[in-house]
């Protein structure tokens, strides 16, 4: 979610009303489990920089596709965490298992579409537009 | 010389008589001038060389009245400045007891802070806990916003 989310963050998630929680999805194999593992591992360092890294991450998304290790390491440096203490983490594979673990919870839930919302219960389909979010968060918040 | 020794005994009793005397009788010629002119005329009868020497007595004697009875007057004095000299040695002790004073004023101020951390901790319990922003979930996923937001959005995304 990339293009409604600066919106809601600035509407809802600034003014405490609504917390947005980043599930993994592994949908493109190994450049899908390496990205999320390496903001999986920068999020075990700081959590405010995993935010950081997963707006990178979809600014950039281009590059993820022949992303190597090199890359993630120098965008673990960009958003300030330790670069020793992201490598052992990114190489020990914690961060894989961890994405992988999440992203078959997902499967086991039935969550097939990406992306997905679930807005208290309600489900959206595919990329939509604030709008539709904001009609969903409203529903959500006078129940 | 017998005689000689004999005035000269007189004049030791005479002055010893009024060695003591000669103090109050001079302070008091500068009041009663008739009746030193008496006593000296007194003192010529018995003896004219006696007088001199009693002049020098007096004066003898009124200069170590002076100076007896400051002496008497500074030996306490210098007993005093004894003990004062003492003091560094003896009263180092002393020397910290007016610094105990001093310490417990100093020890005031530290305890006006100390009085006034209760005042800042009791304002503490009336101010809210702070509430996580940006956080890690116990399922291992990360959230954005505050922890206790009433709205979950779970976006289920990949990168690509």
């Amino acid at each position: 979610m990339l293009g409604a989310e600066p919106e809601i963050i600035d509407t809802y998630v600034n003014s405490g009303q609504v917390k947005i929680i980043f599930w993994h999805v592994l949908d493109h194999a190994t450049a899908s489990l390496n990205s999320h593992a390496a903001a999986d591992c920068i999020g075990q360092q700081d959590v405010d920089a995993y935010w950081l890294i997963h707006d990178q991450f979809f600014a950039d998304q281009n590059e993820l596709w022949d992303a190597d290790r090199d890359y993630f390491v120098n965008a673990a440096a960009t958003v300030g965490v330790d670069q020793a203490t992201f490598e052992q983490c990114y190489d020990s594979g914690v961060g894989q298992a961890n994405v992988i673990r999440l992203d078959a919870i997902r499967r086991q839930q039935g969550i097939l579409t990406r992306p997905t919302f679930d807005i208290n219960g309600t489900l959206l389909f595919g990329a939509q537009r604030f709008a539709v979010f904001a009609e969903a968060i409203e529903a959500a918040l006078n129940q | 010389m017998r005689q000689h020794e004999q005035g000269m005994s007189e004049g030791m009793k005479i002055n010893r008589r009024f060695r003591r005397l000669t103090p109050i009788l001079i302070s008091l010629s500068v009041f009663l001038p008739i009746r030193v002119s008496s006593i000296r005329g007194y003192v010529h009868r018995r003896n004219l060389l006696l007088l001199p020497l009693l002049f020098l007595m007096a004066c003898g004697n009124n200069a170590a009245a002076p100076t007896l009875a400051p002496t008497a007057e500074i030996a306490p004095s210098a007993a005093a400045v004894q003990p004062t000299s003492t003091l560094p040695a003896t009263n180092t002790p002393a020397a910290f007891i007016p610094t105990e004073p001093a310490a417990t004023a100093l020890a005031d101020p530290t305890a006006a802070p100390a009085e006034i951390a209760p005042d800042a901790t009791a304002s503490l319990p009336t101010a809210e806990p702070p509430v996580a922003f940006n956080g890690k979930n116990e399922d291992g996923t990360f959230f954005r916003g505050r922890a206790d937001a009433p709205v979950t959005l779970i976006d289920y995304s990949d990168f690509l």
